[in-house]
């Protein structure tokens, strides 16, 4: 993305123009919600290397925690975007 | 234990004997280096999505993108972020290939691989910005 920026702006639109498709946009969604996931996730991981949550209540908790708040990170951003779009 | 016995004929020390002896080969490190680049990633990863879905998915276009690459704050934010995010990943794809490649030239051979393009990618995307940031305006 970054080299197609740098290169030049037909470049650029070529890359762009990936997102415009519905395809391109499934991946995107796609890629937005591993996003999410893994993030929350490695929150959870470091709270856990800190000592915390490591009770088996604790690890059912988090573990719903992250599927929900991942869910609702994503459904978020997705609002934003299609809120902007129209 | 026994290694940890100081033997009284034994001139090497404690520290000397157990070294290379664990299954790892190596200390504490990787794994702290996978949680430091973490900690780093928190506010750099969710900028860098951010303001990638602002102004580069469904951004104006080229001019814009350009633009906000010439602010201090977004090279600097993708520069740490880049370093951070392609360490962070090859840290990360090495312990899922230790885990899971259990043929030892492949598993040599594949994590050398992941090392040197995570370095390529990022050296790419750094060269990127800077190319960018340094530049004057855009469609030069």
């Amino acid at each position: 993305m970054l080299a197609a920026l740098a290169s030049s702006p037909h470049c650029y639109e070529t890359f762009t123009s990936w997102f415009h498709n519905p395809l391109g946009q499934i991946l995107l969604f796609g890629w937005s919600a591993a996003f999410f996931y893994h993030f929350w996730c490695g929150i959870r991981h470091l709270l856990w290397d800190a000592g915390l949550f490591l009770e088996l209540k604790g690890v059912y908790a988090t573990g719903w925690f992250v599927v929900g708040i991942s869910a609702f990170s994503t459904a978020l951003t997705w609002a934003k975007i299609l809120g902007w779009m129209s | 234990m026994d290694v940890m016995k100081k033997d009284a004929k034994s001139l090497r020390s404690v520290l000397g004997r157990v070294r290379g002896l664990g299954s790892a080969k190596e200390g504490v490190q990787h794994w702290w280096l996978q949680r430091l680049t973490a900690l780093a990633l928190i506010p750099l990863s969710l900028y860098v999505v951010g303001t990638f879905f602002n102004a580069v998915v469904f951004g104006s276009g080229y001019d814009s993108a350009i633009g906000w690459l010439h602010s201090p704050l977004a090279a600097t934010s993708l520069i740490l972020a880049l370093v951070a995010g392609f360490w962070h990943a090859a840290l990360g794809v090495q312990v899922v290939i230790e885990d899971y490649v259990h043929c030892e030239v492949m598993k040599l051979t594949s994590i050398i691989a992941v090392k040197f393009a995570a370095v390529l990618f990022a050296v790419l995307g750094i060269l990127s910005v800077a190319r960018i940031f340094f530049s004057g305006l855009p469609h030069v």
